[in-house]
């Protein structure tokens, strides 16, 4: 079963990661290029423009970007966070859903074994895919950083984590949502809406102290990329939570798809 | 052997399938026969544990399907009517999938693949991907990765369709072996001619309640099987 999966889910692998790496890549060579003291001059004018609070929303305060390395801290990484948490949530609701849609449960439901296998199989392939995709765009853009001068070894090992605290719980929330549902139309909207949203209530509770509340209410909130870079260390709570949401979400997918009429 | 007692399937307040009883012995050929929307396909995604139903039981060797579903699904094989694949596998890899699942050992695999492939026609395109088949060469393939596994007991949802004449004779010469050797088919089908030849037994099925059921002797009496299932279903 799990090899069945692999196979069936590689070629999307593949392609999502080679698109994200040559991206980070392509940036990271055309970068030193492309930002000279008259663009950042231009772009530290452009900077001023912008209110602090907003700079902070997109952590645009956190580095300078004459660098690849500060973009990539900033902008870059604000990318990777969006681009790896689309990845997982399209995952998460296709995987288990597709074999309804589709109508192959009709028969792999008859074949002998028990349904909770069918999830295992599933998600040990789902999270083995989000982890390799993490692992390998990291070791590219490391090996582009090497070439490119200094940066902090330990801040970049531990921002290569922080997707992961972000990828599994979207994984996971979008798994149990898929039990609730028989066709994989509307679950590519359902995932991204989630996406953005949770993206979108992040930038808001970062903006302003009133709107601090929000980040109770938002994944994007255990990224934490501000202590990360600050502090250097990743806050244990954060990886708790993480792990939490991900495990109570993975359980009420047993629970609801062990009940489930599958038509 | 099959035992169906008094199973009832509900969908919502609608009644699929109304306390339905009756068996099937080894080495017999049951047809199933109803209109459409009788409940033959729920009945038979009841048996092969793809559906739940609401009351009754469903015994295969004398286990329960509810109770030991894995041990129930290892004895038998099911070919549904629309031959829904991984249509991105390759026809080989689907198969050696069914066979992994049912624990089959290289040797038997390879000797039933070969077997089959080759009295369906498909021995050369078992490399090529699902999606590149017809209607009837995906029927074949789920039709081998059916066999493959030298299943107890086959259940069929409308096999026949599709299929070309040749397919459709060398299934029933497969079939008759296989009663042969004491295994157990069970088929629904429309085409009440194959069925009458083939099959020992059979259950007629209207409106989720079994109408008729017992030897074909027995249910056809003088009458061709089309006449009795008319003459039922012209009743109200």
């Amino acid at each position: 079963m799990i090899r069945k999966e692999i196979k069936t889910y590689l070629k999307g692998f593949i392609i999502w990661t080679l698109i994200i790496t040559l991206l980070y890549l392509g940036v990271a060579i055309l970068y030193p290029h492309v930002i000279t003291d008259d663009t950042m001059k231009s772009m530290d004018e452009l900077m001023k423009v912008f209110s602090p609070e907003i700079l902070k929303a997109f952590n645009m305060d956190m580095a300078s970007m004459s660098s690849y390395y500060g973009w990539f801290k900033t902008e870059g990484f604000t990318f990777l966070l969006m681009i790896i948490g689309i990845y997982a949530s399209i995952l998460g609701s296709n995987i288990l859903l597709v074999e309804e849609s589709e109508k192959t449960i009709e028969y792999l439901g008859t074949l002998p074994m028990k349904r909770s296998k069918i999830i295992t199989s599933k998600i040990i392939v789902s999270i083995l895919f989000i982890l390799l995709m993490i692992l390998i765009i990291s070791l590219t853009n490391y090996i582009a950083l090497l070439s490119g001068g200094d940066f902090s070894h330990k801040e970049y090992l531990l921002l290569s984590i922080t997707p992961v605290l972000i990828a599994l719980p979207l994984y996971s929330i979008n798994l149990f949502i898929s039990t609730f549902m028989h066709k994989t139309k509307k679950t590519l909207g359902i995932s991204l809406g989630l996406v953005f949203i949770f993206y979108i209530i992040n930038i808001l509770s970062d903006m302003t102290e009133k709107a601090k509340f929000l980040k109770y209410f938002t994944i994007y909130t255990l990224s934490d990329v501000r202590n990360v870079i600050s502090k250097l260390r990743i806050n244990p709570m954060m990886v708790l939570i993480s792990i939490a949401i991900t495990i109570a979400f993975i359980v009420g997918t047993y629970i609801r798809y062990n009940k489930k009429e599958l038509v | 052997m099959i035992e169906i007692k008094n199973v009832t399937k509900k969908y919502g307040k609608k009644i699929a399938v109304d306390n339905v009883s009756f068996t099937v012995e080894d080495g017999e050929i049951f047809a199933f026969i109803g209109h459409n929307g009788a409940g033959k396909t729920t009945l038979i995604k009841a048996i092969v544990g793809i559906h739940d139903f609401d009351e009754g039981e469903i015994l295969i060797d004398g286990k329960s399907i509810k109770d030991e579903p894995v041990a129930c699904k290892k004895l038998m094989a099911f070919v549904p009517d629309n031959p829904e694949t991984y249509e991105q596998m390759k026809a080989i890899d689907y198969i050696d999938f069914i066979c992994d699942m049912y624990e089959v050992d290289e040797e038997t695999r390879k000797k039933n693949i070969k077997k089959y492939s080759k009295l369906f026609g498909m021995e050369d395109k078992l490399n090529d991907t699902i999606d590149s088949y017809s209607h009837g060469m995906k029927q074949k393939i789920v039709l081998i990765s059916a066999l493959a596994h030298d299943p107890k007991i086959l259940i069929m949802d409308e096999p026949f369709v599709g299929l070309d004449p040749k397919a459709v004779f060398e299934i029933k010469e497969v079939l008759n072996e296989m009663v042969k050797e004491g295994k157990i088919i069970f088929y629904s089908t429309h085409i009440l001619d194959v069925a009458e030849k083939l099959c020992s037994k059979v259950a007629i099925i209207k409106n989720g309640k079994l109408v008729k059921s017992g030897s074909m002797k027995q249910i056809k009496g003088d009458k061709s099987l089309e006449n009795v299932f008319m003459e039922l279903e012209d009743k109200e």
